[in-house]
């Protein structure tokens, strides 16, 4: 998007998503707090600290991690996405205390410097369990840092869309490592088999769900046997795209999206310049494709952002015979016009 | 190994360091110049991108550069 | 449902209604599991020992100071209450042990070692031992009496003997952390032994009770170094005990310190 950048873009529906959110980790710690202090008395603040946050920042990173699958199978999740970045914020923010203090508390007032402290106290690093945990931790707070410092689209814009998605991706990564953080650290000193439980829970619905909604994606985007007339190839019946509506194909290597609207069609590449959200599940509002995820707009036309922004997208050509709709996958460059294709009145 | 480790650190310091000197004139001209758009943004805001600014100072730098 | 509803648009102020309802559920649902896992996650948590570390309050102590084999005050001015040793552990301040402390008070004031003094510390206590954190560093020392020196107490020659158990920071664990022992305490362990907290092997004798012996070499040199990789995990060690100004000791070659494996362990319970 273009327009001067504001810090934070607060509009209603992301002032009530933080709200919610903040209460949800207040209310997370303030339980927490109040059963340590009603079954462990013993417990010192240090410790206290160091345990909330690991557990608020940990099912945080759950919830973001499936925002993205829930999304794909119910798009009535999308608000939960559209937002997710002040989610992940806040998630570091309580990673931060967890990794500070633990810095604080066990490396601090040492013999040795305390970050170098983290990765050479235990060395054992051909062992299982035990392996030194908190140098994982410590990883994957860097990568939750980068990923926090980098949230605002100024970075999206100036480190490229590319760079930046997969600079974000390595979520995946920080997740292993928390994983593997949890599974060498507490869970070596806690006995009780409910933490195990709980770990494998925990990766069995995030790769689960992951997995899910990997198989129906692909099978949804591959065309088997379609049909080829002069480089155009047979998406669909025009039945099958509601009005004002998308449909994402995958041909010959493009990803398209194809749209229906105001007895038209065209069709533009199916990746939103903001952050490669699926531009075929959008829809038209005003006149405009609509990216689902946080709402960048097109021209169908031309693949274009209406006027301040400069967005551009790839766009193809389209063609409606016998009632279906056919699709050229050559690219045009981004922002090319090309005349929708009028669907004939029956 | 704790060697190894100390010269990394070092080498990680050195880096943030030039990041926060160069921070200091981008903030006044190279930002203008990498970004027309942030052009009139807030001071909340050029704290906000500060950090990255520290981070990633030889992408910037190299943008810079090239406009 | 109204197709034309259904979409969600971020930047419009009002959500669709299938949204909300559905977003609605969600929120619930999350609310409500939240204090069911924070209650099965506390519940289930190994419990704290009740160990103290009077954080904050500083004491003063009279006795007699022994420099053999670590840092100790044998107290003698009836302050310790009954069921602890009146023969408390010196430690420095933050992760590292006394005798840094204690010779740079000695530069000034000659040896201690034998003499009656008032030291003044943060205590730090539980399981029947106490421990002393010299807070104020080289200002630790009030007193020094005039009075002759007093020897070291041997309690008996040294025999032969072995224990499972594990090698603590004894700072950390009598009372400076919850838990001050184990895979989380690690690291923290291995830092305060490496910077000469006296390592402290705590031996399972039976039905869950422990003795705690200070850890040394055969010929009594420390070992501080030699053992990080050891700390804070079960093993078995034989030596030589002996019980020296009230500490039981363990004297064994760091070679004498076999891992064994947890399951093996419980086991033979």
């Amino acid at each position: 998007m273009s327009v001067n950048y504001s810090p934070v873009l607060w509009n209603k529906q992301k002032k009530l998503y933080d709200l919610i959110l903040w209460i949800g980790i207040l209310f997370m710690a303030v339980t927490f707090i109040i059963f340590q202090v009603l079954f462990h008395k013993d417990i010192t603040l240090q410790t206290l600290i160091i345990r909330t946050t690991a557990i608020i920042a940990f099912f945080l990173l759950h919830i973001i991690l499936i925002i993205g699958p829930l999304c794909r199978i119910d798009k009535r999740f999308l608000p939960l996405l559209y937002n997710r970045r002040h989610l992940g914020v806040s998630m570091f923010l309580v990673a931060l205390i967890h990794g500070g203090m633990a810095i604080v508390q066990f490396h601090t007032l040492g013999d040795t410097n305390p970050i170098a402290s983290i990765f050479t106290a235990n060395s054992n690093y051909l062992a299982i369990s035990d392996f030194p945990f908190q140098v994982l931790g410590f990883l994957a707070l860097i990568i939750l840092f980068l990923m926090a410092i980098t949230s605002h689209d100024f970075w999206l814009k100036n480190l490229s869309p590319a760079i930046w998605k997969g600079l974000h991706m390595c979520v995946y990564l920080a997740y292993t490592l928390i994983v593997i953080h949890v599974a060498t650290g507490a869970l070596q000193y806690e006995d009780n088999p409910i933490y195990w439980t709980l770990l494998v829970l925990g990766v069995i619905t995030i790769t689960g769900l992951h997995l899910y909604t990997g198989i129906i994606e692909t099978r949804k985007l591959s065309l088997p046997h379609t049909l080829e007339k002069e480089g155009y190839y047979k998406v669909c019946s025009l039945e099958e795209i509601d009005d004002q509506c998308g449909k994402s194909v995958f041909i010959n290597g493009e990803n398209i999206a194809i749209f229906k609207y105001d007895g038209n069609v065209s069709a533009v590449h199916n990746v939103c310049k903001h952050q490669m959200g699926p531009i075929g599940e959008g829809k038209i509002i005003d006149g405009c494709i609509t990216c689902p995820w946080h709402g960048y707009q097109y021209l169908p036309d031309n693949g274009q952002s209406p006027p301040p922004f400069n967005e551009k997208l790839k766009t193809y050509r389209t063609s409606v015979l016998d009632g279906s709709i056919w699709v050229h996958p050559l690219p045009l460059e981004e922002g090319s016009f090309i005349e929708p294709t009028k669907i004939p009145q029956s | 190994m704790k060697e190894i480790i100390m010269i990394v650190l070092l080498i990680v310091e050195i880096y943030i360091m030039i990041g926060v000197v160069f921070s200091i004139p981008f903030h006044w001209k190279g930002l203008a110049i990498v970004d027309k758009d942030t052009v009139g943004s807030t001071l909340l805001f050029k704290i906000l991108i500060t950090p990255g600014i520290i981070i990633f100072w030889p992408h910037l730098l190299y943008k810079w550069k090239k406009k | 449902m109204n197709k034309e509803n259904s979409f969600f648009v971020g930047w419009k102020d009002d959500m669709p209604k299938a949204n909300r309802s559905l977003l609605i559920k969600f929120i619930v649902v999350l609310f409500i599991s939240i204090p069911l896992l924070t209650f099965l996650i506390v519940k289930s948590q190994k419990p704290f020992n009740n160990h103290i570390f009077e954080f904050g309050n500083v004491k003063e102590f009279t006795g007699i100071y022994h420099a053999d084999p670590v840092p100790i005050l044998e107290v003698t001015d009836n302050k310790i209450p009954e069921g602890f040793s009146n023969y408390v552990l010196l430690v420095g301040f933050g992760k590292f042990g006394a005798e840094g402390i204690i010779s740079n008070i000695e530069k000034s004031s000659g040896p201690l070692n034998g003499l009656k003094v008032t030291l003044q510390g943060t205590l730090i206590y539980g399981d029947g031992r106490y421990l002393m954190e010299l807070t104020k560093k080289e200002d630790s020392l009030i007193k020094i009496f005039d009075e002759p020196t007093v020897a070291n107490t041997h309690l008996y020659d040294r025999k032969k003997d072995g224990y499972s158990g594990e090698i603590l920071d004894p700072k950390c664990y009598f009372g400076v952390m919850k838990p001050g022992e184990g895979k989380i305490h690690k690291s923290c362990a291995i830092r305060c032994i490496s910077g000469g907290i006296p390592p402290v092997f705590r031996a399972n004798i039976e039905n869950g009770q422990y003795e705690y012996f200070l850890l040394l070499g055969p010929n009594g040199e420390k070992i501080n170094k030699a053992i990080l990789n050891d700390v804070a995990e079960l093993v078995t060690i034989d030596g030589e005990t002996s019980i020296i100004n009230g500490w039981p000791v363990l004297y064994a070659n760091p070679s004498d310190i076999i891992r064994i494996n947890k399951k093996s362990y419980y086991a033979q319970d």
